[in-house]
């Protein structure tokens, strides 16, 4: 009964509901709030891990660039690698090493084969390796001929961060490839030489030996000590750079090929220039049984050649017996200093400068005329016989024919140049320094320019013109007594971030201070290597 | 229906003033806690949402960061100093381009202009601002990267570490990500991130 009466009792129901209604509302709203609070922890945590690994990342990205670095900076890039990361004979890498790599300077102290450095911040890092004890974990894999991988597995970086007490731990495989280049480091912007060597190239044989060689450039050069006194052609302060004796062929095949002595072809021997231009600083003496064949351009820059060509040299020379008659480059000969009149008897008839772009003719600083030539302005006549020397002439204005072309010329001879140059036949001898004549003016504009003995020759102002060929030879101070050079140095201070393209002995964009030239090129064979490196992480793992 | 008017009509007191003032009362105390509970809860879901955007943000340049230094021969240098710097960050879909493209305001100097952009400098403009970049220290700002509806301001300070002669070497990074409210830039600071970028590969 009591209860029917608490039933049919129903005031105050409406508070207790709209109580109820409020304490579901309540815990409704507590628990998103509860909710929501604790994602944004989540977002916090996720941000502070995220932290935490970069902060470790970032060490191992320290140890590894400053490792690379090291290695780049070194002649010996292998012993380098051991030495900086502590490689035992067990090859096995030091932890404290890396440790020492991936924060320089820092207190390292161990535990077990552990590395530990603490941070002032309180942060501990851990460097150790996951590669079990007894296990090699450093291993060199030759990749080519010149190329060598080096792999440091199992690197591990933990840290501890103070703060958060979050645990970030990186586990990878340290990837390094070091490769080495033999070119000469020392060469600078002088040339792309494939092939550099400061002894003759000398070989005998009967049965048919060939040789191709290939390349950008060769440099063949002796220096110094005397060749073989019985052979003919020797120059009379070095020797044979090139001694071919019996049926072998050596084919040189790049786009110059500078040879620093004689070639000497003896027997049957065929040297051939497959590839464009041959420069000689020496003589060159060929038996009746023998060849040499250019393709190419052929110089002749050396003073001191006194019995030039002889014998037979099919592309260059047409020999008949042993006497040289006419001179038939395949190409084009650009610069002839001198050939004997004994041995040449009829160069002017023959001697091919048939191009008709003014700036291809060559400098030729003496002609044996054989043959009266046509001067078109009344200028200059040449006769039969006559010699013109250039060296004799000390005046300016002059003109010369060649092949029916005249042109301009200008003849200086020791002091100072100070004129415009451009569009002249350039023949400079014993000139100590070639200025321009203004701040403006661009002196030299001729693609074609043979400098000898000049001691310095400032191009800063040269525009954007190019050099096909470029002789360079050494100063003596008989000539300069006083200017202060050093021994045997060309100097050329060409223009600071202009490009120079140099056919010939400077190679393309040679656009920086280059001297000591032609003891650079003697010195060089061999060279230093250079190195490059690449580094990579593999198996790459977080906790 | 006789009975039903005779109960209204017993019932014809209303809630006097006193009693309707009191359940007011009531029930503001009542309910004022609750509405703060959903209101916090909401602004923390917000900071939530906003400390996620930041933080991949900053992920995100970092990472960016990373892979300049791999692209070119000169690594970060060409990035900083290239004159179409203001695509600093394709990998942001969400950021909008520079209406200013770097280099062509004819500013001599970064700082020069830097500064002249901040005096410029107007609401839904987007743009890199180079505060220095020289190979050993560099600072730059990203102003209202958009993501996840939110607009930040990054700031990236890279100080190098290294030695004279050094090829290859490191940049600390130090990158904060800021708030932008109601078009005032720096608003607070949402987080902080450090890393180290290579200089070159």
């Amino acid at each position: 009964m009591n209860q029917f009466k608490v039933l049919r009792n129903n005031k105050g129901a409406a508070l207790v509901s709209i109580m109820i209604a409020v304490a579901f509302i309540t815990i409704l709203a507590t628990a998103m709030l509860y909710m929501t609070f604790n994602n944004y922890k989540m977002k916090v945590v996720n941000y502070e891990s995220k932290a935490n690994f970069y902060e470790t990342e970032q060490r191992m990205t320290k140890m590894s660039t400053k490792l690379r670095n090291e290695v780049m900076a070194s002649s010996n890039p292998l012993n380098t690698v051991k030495t900086a990361t502590g490689v035992n004979a067990d090859n096995r890498y030091s932890t404290v090493e890396i440790a020492k790599l991936a924060f320089p300077g820092a207190a390292v102290t161990t535990s077990g084969n552990d590395a530990i450095v603490a941070e002032l911040n309180g942060d501990i890092y851990t460097f150790s390796t996951a590669v079990p004890a007894g296990e090699a974990n450093y291993l060199e894999t030759p990749e080519s001929s010149n190329t060598k991988k080096i792999t440091f597995k199992g690197v591990q970086v933990k840290q501890l961060e103070a703060r958060t007490q979050n645990v970030n731990k990186i586990t990878t495989d340290l990837v390094m490839y070091i490769q080495s280049e033999n070119t000469p480091a020392d060469m600078g912007g002088i040339g792309e030489f494939s092939l550099m060597m400061d002894s003759s190239i000398s070989a005998s044989s009967t049965a048919g030996t060939k040789i191709n060689v290939f390349g950008n450039g060769f440099f063949l050069g002796v220096d110094g000590g005397e060749g073989a006194p019985s052979l003919p052609g020797r120059k009379s302060n070095g020797t044979q750079a090139i001694y071919l004796t019996g049926e072998c062929t050596y084919n040189l095949l790049g786009d110059y090929t500078l040879v620093y002595g004689d070639i000497v072809l003896t027997d049957g021997a065929a040297l051939n220039i497959i590839n464009g231009s041959l420069t000689v600083y020496g003589n060159i003496y060929l038996d009746g049984k023998s060849t040499l064949t250019c393709n190419g351009r052929l110089y002749f820059p050396d003073e001191t050649i006194t019995d030039s060509v002889t014998g037979n040299a099919y592309g260059i020379i047409v020999g008949d017996g042993n006497v040289a008659k006419h001179i038939y480059p395949s190409d084009l000969m650009t610069s002839i200093n001198r050939l004997d009149v004994a041995n040449c008897q009829a160069i002017v008839t023959d001697l091919k400068l048939d191009d008709t772009d003014p700036s291809n003719d060559g400098l030729v600083t003496q002609i044996l005329a054989k043959q009266k030539s046509v001067n078109g302005t009344g200028a200059e006549y040449y006769y039969d016989d006559d010699i013109v020397n250039t060296d004799a002439m000390q005046k300016d204005a002059d003109s010369v024919t060649l092949n029916g072309i005249t042109y301009n010329t200008r003849f200086f001879s020791k002091g100072q140049v100070n004129g415009d140059l451009r569009n002249k036949l350039a023949f400079l001898k014993n000139v100590t320094a070639i200025k321009e004549s203004n701040e403006n003016s661009t002196i030299i504009s001729r693609d074609k320019v043979t400098f000898e003995q000049v001691h310095e020759l400032n191009l800063t102002k040269m525009g954007t013109n190019a050099f096909d060929y470029l002789t360079l030879k050494q100063a003596d101070a008989t000539n300069f007594p006083g200017v202060n050079y050093i021994e045997g140095v060309h100097r050329i201070q060409l223009g600071n971030g202009q490009t120079y393209e140099v056919g010939g002995f400077l190679q393309p964009n040679a656009n920086t201070f280059v001297q000591n030239i032609m003891g650079m090129a003697v010195n060089s064979a061999g060279g230093t290597p250079t190195y490059a490196s690449t580094i990579g992480y593999q198996n790459w793992s977080k906790e | 229906m006789k009975r039903k008017h005779k109960v209204i009509g017993k019932n014809q007191k209303g809630f006097s003033l006193v009693e309707i003032l009191l359940a007011i009362v009531i029930l503001s105390l009542i309910v004022t806690p609750i509405l703060q509970i959903f209101i916090s809860s909401m602004n923390i879901s917000n900071r939530s949402r906003k400390l996620l955007g930041a933080t991949e943000v900053a992920q995100m340049t970092l990472e960016v960061l990373n892979s300049k230094s791999m692209e070119g021969a000169g690594g970060i240098q060409d990035m900083i100093t290239q004159s179409g710097a203001h695509v600093l960050l394709p990998a942001l879909d969400t950021y909008v381009p520079a209406n200013t493209p770097y280099g062509s305001t004819g500013f001599a100097t970064h700082s020069a202009f830097a500064g002249a952009l901040k005096s410029a400098y107007g609401n839904n403009t987007s743009m890199l601002c180079l505060v220095s970049d020289t190979e050993s220290a560099k600072r730059f700002s990203l102003h209202n990267v958009r993501h996840n509806g939110y607009q930040y301001d990054v700031v990236v300070s890279m100080t190098a570490d290294k030695e004279p002669s050094d090829e290859y070497f490191t940049y600390d990074v130090y990158l904060e990500v800021f708030d932008v409210k109601d078009g005032n830039h720096y608003n607070k600071r949402l987080l902080v991130m450090e890393s180290a970028v290579i200089n070159k590969y």
